[in-house]
């Protein structure tokens, strides 16, 4: 026992401290002037925005004390802004790239020859980002404390933001490391990650803003009780201080909610590197650390999901009567918003599902055809786990949702609720098949991928000009419309909710989905293997 | 010691290395050869831990690369059959950065990097830049970097490759001298005379099957059991030719002007009284020797399936 902890403490002193991986990265990265302009440009910037927005401050002689204090807080957190700017934009750019090139130099397997785990890697890149990205808010320190002097922040409101905004650094250098491990050119990594970034940013953006709202003209709006995920975008981060969210009656500070969260996402991203770095050798370790922190994961987004915005009413409300104007006033409202928000949650998998379900010989040996239905498979990323995984995701979101809203003290939705899910795994399901059938006319694994774009493209985004064209009204039209053809017609009416809809899309659409996998199945046998021969 | 015990490897339907057997012991310098896509670096690559085996193992003084990678990665240098230097660091830092992923004590580091550049001969481009090295250069500091942890066995693959006559020189002694410091070495080549030279042992692998292996003298010797001797006489050639002709062990033998070719399978008591028998003959014998089978000859014979 003794031993082991020893052996543990010795490998965490060896991967956190004298890292050999980022001291290299670091001191690369600070050889020459490139760095010392950069630095010196980002200074500069600073300089310039907090001597403009001071100087209009100081030159307004009429304004009230109240006011001046307001005017400076929009100071701070304009320089805060900035800030999360600047973390957004330069973390990825240097994550991005740290393991393609490693790759490209094909050095990775002279570092994977020596005792080294992807963990001790990992982590050594991921020091060598962050110590970067603390060098530039150091830098920004005179600018921040001006604003303490002046009064628009405390002191602890300037470090909890600090180290709020450096793990949401550490996330992007995560998920740049992430992309990176999976991309095979350095421009590819750099377009992924940035692409990413965006993405979560959009997310975690919009959840923030609607987090904020409620804050603002939600119950009790103008305290300090607001959802956590205020703190999840790196440009909200100063709202994040001195607000709580609720949990079982005790207010937890919501930077500290936040952080916990991004450190889950950042461990998850990691883990998928590490997987693809140790070529799947870690995979039994990584089954029981997915399967903890992806429900983790998702108790965090359901509980989101309830406790904030108008769902938290909604959800808290035994005995609530709709409004007259009220779009699901016939139907279970709480149903329909819990089962959009299940089938929403899920949109990232148009990102996952390409790399998952196709197969072929052209790509990764692992992308092999290894069955359609394998729960063992759905943890190594290979095709016959893709199914069971969408599957599961449905299943998860749905159990933690519903364990959201008893947690929150809702009433649960009734049994209506059922359809989204079905439709969820039919949508799903319908984009599996297609990939399955593409790879099965063993076109290779790219095309395959390829094939399943432009499915996504031709049905769910193409019909939208035309649905449009040919409809007086969007998507949102009441009644019986054209629009009634659209893939995502059932967790797109606003006005009018026909609960039907999902129910016999779902259906048909997992009717569909497996017949089109059973046709897939039985074309391999005959095409693949003429490929294979 | 190093075990290689039926290792195998398949991809999907293709089958890589199909039960690979071989052991070797300290001081041992070893030959792998085998054509493009034979599977001798597959094979290299699962014993570094680089691949994990479908089956079998090697086991490398005690420590088995399936049931503990990280004690064999230990123990191993591995030089695979391109560079993967990091061209924006300096030689040392480049070697430094080995020796810390490879756990040296950082006191001992400076010492260390040191000796492994005074043996490769790159001590006055210490502290050069990677990028500014020359092929050669660079081939010595991937040999460098595999030494800075004092390895027991030395992986490399087709390390002479793409060097000019000078760096290959250089680099085979730099090899003869490994085995020399007890060293068990794995070298992977095409360039099969080379490799006769300073490999003690040798293996030839193809399409995934080991098809020989020992000492090289014995692969020769198994694979030509005749042996051609030659000789050359200063007087009555054809004469000298009809009296070997009835000795133990001589098969058959020829004149052509003053050499004779003689066609033996006995043991070298029966060589040497050949020799005998050509200068009490009064034949004036001006030289005898055994006509060396070329490692080249027998990869050739070998791999064509002669041997099947």
């Amino acid at each position: 026992m003794t031993a082991v902890a020893a052996n543990w403490l010795r490998q965490t002193r060896r991967t956190y401290f004298g890292n050999a991986a980022a001291q290299r990265d670091f001191r690369v990265q600070l050889r020459g002037n490139r760095s010392v302009m950069l630095f010196g440009l980002y200074l500069a910037i600073l300089i310039v925005v907090g001597f403009f927005k001071y100087g209009e401050i100081q030159t307004n002689a009429s304004i009230s004390v109240v006011q001046a204090q307001r005017e400076l807080r929009e100071f701070y957190t304009l320089i805060v802004m900035l800030l999360g700017g600047m973390v957004t934009l330069v973390t990825p750019g240097l994550a991005a790239t740290a393991i393609v090139l490693e790759r490209q130099r094909r050095s990775l397997d002279l570092v994977f020859s020596a005792p080294v785990q992807p963990r001790y890697y990992l982590v050594g890149k991921m020091i060598a980002v962050y110590r970067y990205i603390w060098m530039l808010l150091i830098l920004s320190l005179p600018v921040t404390a001006a604003c303490v002097v002046l009064g628009g922040a405390s002191w602890s409101d300037v470090l909890t933001v600090y180290g709020l905004l450096s793990i949401h650094g550490l996330l992007f250098a995560a998920v740049g490391l992430l992309m990176s491990t999976i991309c095979g050119k350095p421009v590819a990594a750099v377009v992924w990650t940035y692409g990413a970034v965006a993405a979560l940013m959009g997310v975690t953006g919009s959840m923030a803003a609607a987090s904020y709202s409620f804050r603002m003209f939600g119950p009790g709006s103008g305290g300090a009780a607001a959802p956590f995920a205020i703190g999840l975008s790196p440009f909200s981060v100063t709202y994040a201080v001195g607000t709580y969210t609720e949990i079982l009656g005790y207010p937890v500070p919501n930077w500290l909610m936040a952080a916990v969260v991004v450190l889950i996402a950042v461990r998850l991203c990691l883990l998928g590197a590490g997987a693809l770095l140790s070529d799947g050798r870690e995979t039994p370790n990584l089954r029981i650390n997915w399967a903890i922190l992806v429900a983790g994961a998702a108790y965090g987004l359901c509980y989101w999901f309830v406790a904030s915005g108008g769902y938290s009413s909604l959800a808290t409300m035994p005995a609530y009567t709709p409004p007259e104007n009220w779009p699901f006033r016939n139907v279970d409202g709480r149903a329909v918003i819990l089962g959009y928000g299940l089938f929403w949650l899920l949109t990232p998998l148009v990102l996952v599902l390409p790399n998952l379900v196709a197969y072929g010989g052209d790509g990764a040996l692992r992308q092999r055809p290894n069955g359609w239905f394998g729960f063992r498979r759905m943890l190594d990323g290979t095709p016959a786990g893709a199914l069971p995984y969408i599957v599961s995701l449905v299943v998860l979101a749905c159990v933690f949702g519903l364990l959201g809203i008893k947690t929150a003290g809702g009433d649960l939705p009734s049994a209506s609720f059922l359809v989204y899910p079905l439709y969820a795994i039919g949508f799903w399901g319908l984009f599996w098949a297609i990939a399955r059938t593409a790879s099965s006319y063993g076109v290779g694994l790219r095309a395959a991928r390829t094939t399943l774009v432009a499915a996504f493209v031709v049905l769910v985004a193409l019909p939208v000009p035309f649905l449009a064209a040919v409809s007086a009204e969007t998507f949102n039209e009441k009644g019986i419309s054209a629009w009634d053809l659209y893939l995502l017609r059932p967790v797109l009416q606003f006005k009018e909710v026909n609960i039907a809809q999902p129910l016999v899309y779902g259906l048909g659409l997992v009717v569909i989905a497996l017949g089109l996998n059973a046709w897939a199945d039985r074309n391999w046998q005959r095409k693949g293997a003429a490929v294979r021969a | 010691m190093l075990e290689v015990k039926n290792l195998r490897k398949e991809y999907g339907g293709l089958t890589a290395v199909k039960g690979v057997s071989f052991s070797l012991q300290p001081g041992d310098i070893f030959g792998f050869i085998g054509s493009n896509g034979a599977g001798k670096t597959t094979t290299i690559r699962m014993i570094s831990t680089l691949l994990e085996p479908t089956s079998g193992t090697a086991i490398l003084n005690g420590a088995d690369v399936r049931k503990d990678p990280m004690s064999v990665r230990r123990m191993i240098g591995y030089m695979p059959d391109f560079f993967g230097l990091y061209d924006d660091v300096k030689v040392w830092e480049y070697l430094d950065f080995f020796a810390a992923i490879y756990e040296v004590p950082v006191r001992e580091r400076a010492a260390i990097i040191d000796n492994v550049l005074e043996l490769t001969d790159l001590t006055v481009k210490k502290d050069a830049f990677v990028q500014s090295l020359s092929r050669g250069m660079q081939q010595r500091l991937c040999l460098a970097r595999c030494l800075v942890h004092d390895p027991a066995l030395l992986l490399l693959d087709e390390p002479a490759s793409g060097l000019d006559p000078r760096a290959r020189s250089e680099l085979k002694e730099l090899i003869v001298e490994l085995g020399r410091m007890g060293k068990i070495v794995i070298v992977s080549s095409h360039i099969l005379p080379e490799l006769a030279d300073f490999c003690n042992t040798v293996g030839i692998i193809e399409r995934g099957e080991m098809l020989a292996f020992g000492e090289v003298d014995k692969i020769v010797r198994d694979l030509h059991p005749t042996r051609a001797l030659e000789a050359r006489v200063l007087r009555d050639a054809a004469v000298a030719a009809e009296v070997v002709a009835k000795l133990p062990g001589v098969l058959n033998a020829a004149a052509k002007a003053d050499a004779l070719r003689i066609e033996f399978n006995g043991d070298p008591e029966a060589q040497a009284e050949v020799a005998r028998a050509l200068v009490q003959g009064g034949h004036g014998l001006l030289a005898f020797r055994e006509e060396q089978a070329d490692l080249e000859d027998v990869f050739l014979k070998l791999t064509t399936g002669a041997v099947n």
